[in-house]
């Protein structure tokens, strides 16, 4: 057990920092969207602490990789997937998944 | 014939007089020339504004007519779908290949990085494309 800061805590710590410290000192445009991307970064690796949802493991989605391969496609395959990917845009870009309301 | 490889709004130049230039010749390569038609189509060039299937800025049936009538091919809606299909798997690729730039320490970015967390976008759009049909 470590102390805090947690993992999480640390992440938005430097989220904080890059985004009201460096940030604004930046008159760089190639900078400034590389910064704006590695805060991205931080945002995902700090959904990803938090998030409680896997999705499928490595091992059932090459099983279903396997069987749809073999032209035996599972019923609920593509709910399965639609789901799955879901949960990792869940992580990567949230607000992604709005577009498709 | 010789496809233009990257062709979208990104990579196209206007003034008020038309067509200026077309940028980013690297992805040049030989192929049917309705993989450059459907390019711009992917959503990920949509920059957000979805409904505005060609882009992010027009739609889909005035574009292919005035190609109809610039090269005398008849493109349709249709046949454009594969395409579209094919271009996000491209897509979908191209961000796993620049992630593997950056993993492998072969060209080390933050960019190249978050990229591979991209692809996910394309999976989704392409379950959502199979399924729309």
């Amino acid at each position: 057990m470590s102390d805090r800061p947690t993992a999480l805590e640390l992440l938005e710590a430097v989220e904080e920092f890059l985004s009201s410290e460096l940030l604004p000192t930046l008159d760089d445009q190639r900078l400034k969207f590389r910064t704006l991307v590695a805060m991205n970064a931080l945002g995902i690796a700090r959904r990803e602490l938090e998030a409680d949802e896997p999705g499928l493991g490595e091992d059932e989605i090459r099983e279903l990789a396997r069987t749809i391969r073999a032209g035996d496609v599972p019923a609920d395959a593509h709910a399965v997937l639609k789901e799955h990917v879901a949960a990792k845009l869940r992580i990567s870009n949230p607000q992604y998944l709005e577009r498709y309301e | 014939m010789v496809t233009h490889g990257d062709f979208r709004i990104g990579n196209v130049v206007v003034s008020e007089g038309g067509l200026e230039y077309l940028l980013d010749w690297e992805f040049a390569h030989l192929s049917d020339p309705r993989e450059d038609l459907a390019w711009p189509l992917v959503r990920a060039w949509r920059f957000g504004a979805d409904d505005r299937r060609l882009g992010g800025v027009g739609e889909v049936a005035p574009y292919l007519e005035r190609y109809a009538e610039r090269t005398g091919r008849a493109v349709s809606e249709e046949e454009l779908y594969w395409w579209e299909v094919l271009g996000n798997v491209k897509w979908a690729t191209g961000c796993l290949t620049q992630c593997r730039r950056h993993l492998t320490g072969l060209d080390r970015s933050v960019e190249y990085a978050v990229l591979g967390r991209m692809a996910a976008e394309m999976e989704y759009e392409l379950l959502y494309l199979i399924e729309s049909r």
